[in-house]
This record gives C-alpha cells, sequence and structure tokens, in this order.
C-alpha cells in the first residue's frame, strides 16, 4: 500500500521527543529527577501527537467539505473565537491554567455556533460557510487586537499560549480535552465513506444518498470539537492542519478513504517532530510551534509537489 | 411491463420557484429516453428529482419500487445512477480513483477496493476507450474527458436506471459515437437511460423515445420521428424554423454515417 510506511514517522519521532531535550539523553528508566523529565517529555509529545490527529482530522474533513484546498482548521473562525475566551478570561482575572483552557475551548465552539447559524440562513453551501468563517475570523481577531492592547502587560502570560505551543500543557487539561480530540477526529472518520463520495460532487453524492446539508453540519461541528479541544491545549498551532492533508493525499492518492488515516498520522508527526525542533531552536521550548511547523511543513509540501509535476 | 419509473401529476420546484408541473410520464427498463426543451426549463430538476437530490413539490413520483410524495425525496439506494452536466469532482483525484469511489459509494468507512472493484472500474473505462486517463488527474483533463470519466464512473454500477444529464455535450465526434454506443449497450442490458440534451440532430441516432419540456408543462412525449416535427420544435423552442433555416441544423440527420 502507497505511503503505509510513513505511518512509521509518529512512532519514530514520539521516541526521539521523549529521549531528546536540553536536559540531554536520558535515560527512561532511571529515578529520581530523570523520571520527572522523561514524565515532562512524555507529556508533551502526547501532547503534540494528539494536536496534531485533531488538527489534521479538522483540516481533510474540511478541505473536502468546503471544496477548497485552502480550507484549514481555523477557517470557521475556530482559533481568533478560542483566542477571544482566552483575552477575555484573562481580562476577567482568571490565571489558572484550567481556566484558560476551558475559556479557549468555549471560545471556539461560540464562534463556531454563531458561524453555522448565519450560514445556514444562507443556505450552508461551501461558499456561503467560507466567507461567513473567514468574515468572522477577521472580526473577531480585530476584537482580540483591542484586548491585547487594553490588557497590555497581563497578555504576557498567555503570549506563549497564543502564538501556539505544549510546553506548559498540565495532566489536567489533557485529561478533558483528549476526549474532545479523539471524538471529533473519530467523528470524521465515521463519516468518511459519505466525505470521500462528496468529493465526486454534491449532486452525485446525494443520488447516493448522501444529504450534504446534514454532513456539512455534521463535520464543520465534529472538526470545532477536536480543533477547539486542541487550541485548549496547545493554543492555535498553525499549518499542520493545511498540510498533513496535503501530504497525505500526495502520498498515498486522492480518496478520502485512504488518505484520512496517514493524513491523522502525518500530523502526528509534524508536530511532535516541531515541539523537539522547538527545543533547540531557542532555549527551554519557547520557540512557537507554528513558526516550527510552517518552517518544516512548508519545503516538504513544495518538494512533493515538484515531485508531482515531473 | 410495469413502468421502472413513473410519475403522477409531479410537480417540481427549485428554491421554492415552481418550475414543472402536470408531469405524467412512465419509462421503462430497456429504454433511453430523452428529454428536451429550451435552457432552464427544468430538465436537470427532473433528472435531480429522480436521482433523489431534490425533495418533490407536489404529486407522486414512483423509481424501482419506491415511491416519493409531496416534499419527499426518493431513496432508490444504489439501483441508480446519475452523471451531471458539469462534473464537480474533486480536481486532484485519478480517473480511476473517481471510478472506483463512485462504484463503492458512501458506506462504511473501512471499506476498502475489492479486485472486483477495480477490474469493473477498469473496464468501465476500457468501454469509453479512455482506459489511457486511468492514473490521471481530474484537473489535467479536459471537460471532455471529464465528461467521459463521469459517465464511466456512472456506467460501473450496472444500475437499474441511469440518469445522465446532457451526457454527449462537450464530447468531441468520436466521443459522442462512444457515448451513444455505451448508452445503448445499457439499454440493451435492460437498463432504463434518461438523458437529457440539446443535440437534438443526434437523437434518432441512440434514442427510443423523446420528452419535449416547454413552458413548465410536457408538451410532447413520443417515438423520436413522431416528436421531432417542425412545428412542435418551433412550438417548444419559441422559433421559427423556416425563417432560420440557416441557423438552425437540419434536423434530418438521420443517415450520418457514424459506425
Amino acid at each position: 500500500m502507497r505511503g503505509g510506511l510513513l505511518h512509521l514517522l509518529l512512532p519514530l519521532f514520539f521516541a526521539l521527543s521523549v529521549l531528546l531535550g536540553p536536559y540531554g539523553i536520558v535515560n527512561p528508566f532511571a529515578h529520581g529527577l530523570g523520571s520527572f523529565v522523561i514524565e515532562l517529555r512524555i507529556l508533551r509529545a502526547l501532547s503534540a501527537a494528539l494536536v496534531g490527529v485533531a488538527l489534521s482530522a479538522s483540516g481533510s474533513g474540511l478541505q473536502v467539505l468546503l471544496k477548497n484546498p485552502l480550507a484549514d482548521p481555523y477557517i470557521l473562525g475556530v482559533s481568533s473565537g478560542a483566542a477571544l475566551g482566552v483575552l477575555a478570561a484573562v481580562a476577567a482575572g482568571l490565571i489558572w491554567p484550567l481556566e484558560i483552557s476551558i475559556a479557549a475551548l468555549a471560545g471556539g465552539l461560540a464562534a463556531l455556533f454563531v458561524v453555522m447559524a448565519v450560514s445556514s440562513a444562507l443556505g450552508l453551501t461551501s461558499v456561503s460557510m467560507i466567507l461567513v468563517g473567514v468574515a468572522a475570523s477577521y472580526a473577531l481577531s480585530s476584537i482580540d487586537m483591542v484586548l491585547m492592547m487594553d490588557l497590555g502587560p497581563a497578555v504576557q502570560g498567555s503570549l506563549a499560549w497564543l502564538f501556539g505551543t505544549v510546553a506548559y500543557v498540565l495532566w489536567s487539561e489533557l485529561a478533558y480535552a483528549a476526549p474532545l480530540m479523539i471524538a471529533g477526529a473519530l467523528w470524521i472518520f465515521l463519516r468518511a465513506g459519505h466525505l470521500e463520495s462528496l468529493m465526486l460532487g454534491d449532486d452525485v453524492a446525494e443520488s447516493m444518498g448522501v444529504r450534504t446539508r446534514r454532513l456539512r453540519a455534521e463535520i464543520a461541528v465534529a472538526s470545532a470539537l477536536s480543533t477547539s479541544a486542541a487550541v485548549a491545549v496547545a493554543g492555535p498551532v498553525g499549518f499542520v492542519g493545511l498540510v498533513a492533508p496535503w501530504l497525505a493525499r500526495l502520498g498515498s492518492g486522492g480518496a478520502f478513504r485512504r488518505t484520512y488515516p496517514l493524513s491523522l498520522s502525518l500530523g502526528a508527526s509534524l508536530t511532535v517532530a516541531a515541539d523537539l525542533a522547538s527545543r533547540f531552536v531557542q532555549p527551554g521550548g519557547m520557540a512557537p510551534l507554528t513558526s516550527i511547523t510552517a518552517l518544516m511543513g512548508a519545503p516538504v509540501l513544495v518538494y512533493l509537489l515538484a515531485r508531482l509535476r515531473r | 411491463m410495469d413502468p421502472i419509473v413513473s410519475t403522477r401529476s409531479l410537480a417540481l420546484a427549485y428554491e421554492g420557484n415552481p418550475v414543472l408541473s402536470d408531469l405524467d410520464i412512465d419509462a421503462y427498463s430497456g429504454e433511453v429516453l430523452a428529454i428536451v426543451g429550451p435552457n432552464g426549463v427544468g430538465k436537470t430538476t427532473l433528472l435531480r428529482a429522480i436521482s433523489g437530490s431534490l425533495a418533490i413539490a407536489g404529486g407522486e413520483l414512483r423509481c424501482c419500487g419506491k415511491v416519493a410524495g409531496a416534499r419527499a425525496r426518493l431513496d432508490a439506494g444504489n439501483r441508480i445512477s446519475y452523471a451531471p452536466a458539469y462534473p464537480d469532482v474533486d480536481p486532484w483525484l485519478s480517473a480511476l480513483d473517481v471510478v472506483i469511489s463512485y462504484r463503492m459509494g458512501p458506506g462504511s468507512p473501512w471499506a476498502r477496493p475489492s479486485e472486483g472493484d477495480r477490474r469493473a472500474s477498469e473496464e468501465s473505462l476500457e468501454r469509453l476507450g479512455i482506459r489511457r486517463l486511468a492514473p490521471r488527474r481530474m484537473s489535467e483533463m479536459s471537460s471532455g474527458e471529464r465528461k467521459m470519466v463521469m459517465l464511466a464512473a456512472a456506467l460501473s454500477r450496472g444500475s437499474d436506471v441511469l440518469l445522465l444529464d446532457e451526457p454527449l455535450a462537450s464530447l468531441d465526434l468520436r466521443n459522442q459515437s462512444v457515448a451513444m454506443a455505451a448508452i445503448r449497450a445499457e439499454a440493451r442490458r435492460g437498463a432504463l437511460v434518461m438523458v437529457t440534451s440539446h443535440e437534438l440532430h443526434l437523437l434518432r441516432l441512440y434514442v427510443d423515445r423523446v420528452l419535449v419540456l416547454s413552458g413548465g408543462i410536457p408538451v410532447a412525449l413520443g417515438p423520436v420521428e413522431d416528436v421531432l416535427k417542425e412545428d412542435l420544435l418551433e412550438r417548444a423552442y419559441g422559433i421559427s424554423l423556416r425563417n432560420e433555416r440557416a441557423l438552425v441544423p437540419s434536423l434530418d440527420l438521420g443517415a450520418v454515417p457514424l459506425k
């Protein structure tokens, strides 16, 4: 099967992520400080992998649903809504990581709710969803900016989150976000056959019994669920949800049932690898994940596209 | 013989606006039925209603033993295959991907194409003389080639009812001939093939009966030679064939040597 070997990247990067870091190679079976470092690294690698799965699941679903190769998990306003949630929480004086993270989740889902309500009134087509989503993103981002200026130094604490990172994830955050991320990805998987038919065109899919309006609503909700949970854990990590579906398509052909599992595993690999690289780019792992995912993913994407043209 | 598709006082609307009404048609397995009429008269709407992608506005629609009443959609499962006039297929799918995905339909997320799916899909491309397009992506094809791939996909399932929206439009002479032969073969196999068409001069070559729609109602239904009469077409399309002879292709092309 084409692309099957690519699944092996995930365990490879995961192992490297647990073994390597600024504190050097740590014996995973050591006691004392060593085991503490290992636990932190496992938490980071696990968070990164789940965030990668959630974002690439969401991106895969939305690219097919919206018939747009540039669709990413944030196209329906989820990330700017989540940021608004966080900033509002900071403005309200909340400081506990769990509170901030739940505020992000609530903000993301609220943004999707508004986008779906408005685009439903406009017929819930690919075009209406994209336009309303992009409009909402801009509107919410502008409020985000005003709030950031307003809050001034108080934002500092959330800055790492706003740029995307898994360096400070807590087990308690992962505990509630992981089920949501997995549920969203699983929901999209259960509709893989329907999405594959949708790739043949709305009319053809309808003639096969796919109710495209309902499918659009379902996939939008499922993707917002996994995306909001991912954003709540790691902030709006960019590029993974856009590029992983494409890497999968270039690696294993076009049909959705075939590309989806590969897309999830590549999204997880890319995020884990990016988090690993971030530890060495800036001391303390402060480099925003988005910059690393984009710096690593963009050349691979361009290379694959170029190879395809030959 | 019982009709496989039949309508009684069928009324159709598109986004709330009435399109067609008073449709009483019986269509039978083994025939090719063409739907003709001016642009925007509702030919595609009728095919979409039968394909189950559109709820009907009133009357009754029967197909393959299933019935739909007012405001309901028909659900005849995979006994129907539909090919749109302008395929809106993901541009990154290869021709073979398209046919295989079409054959498999929605269904289980675990489903993988069987050896049989693969072989039937390749045969369907072969039958339309486009086997060489199999690995090519849709974005790399001409509109005519895309049409042929969609036709191959729709014919690959051996459905009882084939709904083909303008199957010959944007095809070259050779592909038109191949497509017409394939459509006839489907009817011989026992399928009902419903096509829409603006190529009135080709109808005698592959169609058994013609339904003429005009002004929101059916104005004629019968064998090709009975229906394609000058006065009827003048009324249906609102033109004068005598005065515009130079601009209207002669309909008397029954003897064109395509074989």
